[in-house]
């Protein structure tokens, strides 16, 4: 499990960059899946 | 001719990437360092050799994937420029995805270090043409994580266009269709597990790597 703290963000907004981060880098789409929990 | 090697932070075979290259093709050899933003002019063919980049942190090649200078790596691809990714090079390219599939520990869970038998699949490419007529090929392995994955359709894809190089006599590590070697589908960028920068002379145990860098630098 990898946690994130992010600021100024609403709960679309924290989901959307993290699911930039996880196809860019942290996940291998070609290998592995993820899921994205938000914690208000 | 003129190639370039570059060096990330954990390659471990980068000088003697460079060492092959001059002793088998008389290439004028430029080291470059990750960070680079820019590559020399007139490349030929640029090496991204093996090792553990950045020690193999969250995937082998993730990270070496978003080095600066894999951006211009990947600019001079575009235009032609040819790309060989040798071991820990192929993890690279296949996550930054410059090639299908991925590579997975080995399905054994060991490092496997030894000489290995290929097939040359496909000796019209221009990493291959100096093979001629010549269907085998020696070089030695070392890596945990060559196992070739990619979805079936991928699979039939790249054997149905050519794009398999090398294939392994005897599956040393679990790769899907025991591929040891592939093309993009433009055929200049080249992914290799077993290592052609171990295997340039006889005095290695095989010299047929020097056929692999004779034949991308004959073709430049």
């Amino acid at each position: 499990v990898i946690e994130f703290d992010l600021t100024g963000e609403d709960a679309a907004g924290a989901r959307s960059r993290v699911d930039a981060m996880c196809q860019r880098l942290l996940a291998n789409p070609v290998i592995e899946g993820y899921r994205v929990d938000i914690a208000a | 001719v003129r190639a370039a090697v570059v060096v990330f932070p954990g390659s471990n075979c980068d000088r003697d990437c460079k060492v092959a290259l001059e002793r088998s093709t008389g290439a004028q050899v430029n080291m470059v360092w990750h960070q680079d933003t820019r590559l020399p002019d007139g490349l030929d063919l640029i090496v991204l050799p093996g090792g553990f980049s950045y020690g193999d942190y969250l995937r082998c090649g993730a990270m070496a994937a978003l080095s600066p200078v894999m951006r211009e790596v990947a600019a001079a691809a575009e235009r032609g420029v040819a790309v060989a990714g040798i071991c820990n090079g192929f993890q690279i390219l296949c996550e930054a995805g410059m090639l299908p599939g991925a590579l997975l520990r080995n399905a054994a869970l060991k490092y496997v270090c030894k000489p290995v038998s290929l097939d040359v699949v496909n000796a019209q490419t221009r990493f291959t043409a100096a093979f001629g007529a010549r269907r085998e090929a020696t070089m030695t392995v070392g890596n945990g994580e060559g196992n070739f994955f990619a979805d079936e359709e991928t699979l039939d894809r790249l054997e149905g266009e050519g794009q398999v190089v090398f294939r392994y006599r005897e599956n040393p590590n679990g790769s899907s269709r025991a591929v040891a070697g592939i093309v993009n589908r433009a055929g200049n960028v080249l992914g290799i597990m077993p290592h052609p920068d171990r295997a340039f002379e006889a005095e290695l145990g095989s010299a047929d790597g020097a056929l692999l860098f004779q034949s991308v630098l004959a073709s430049a």
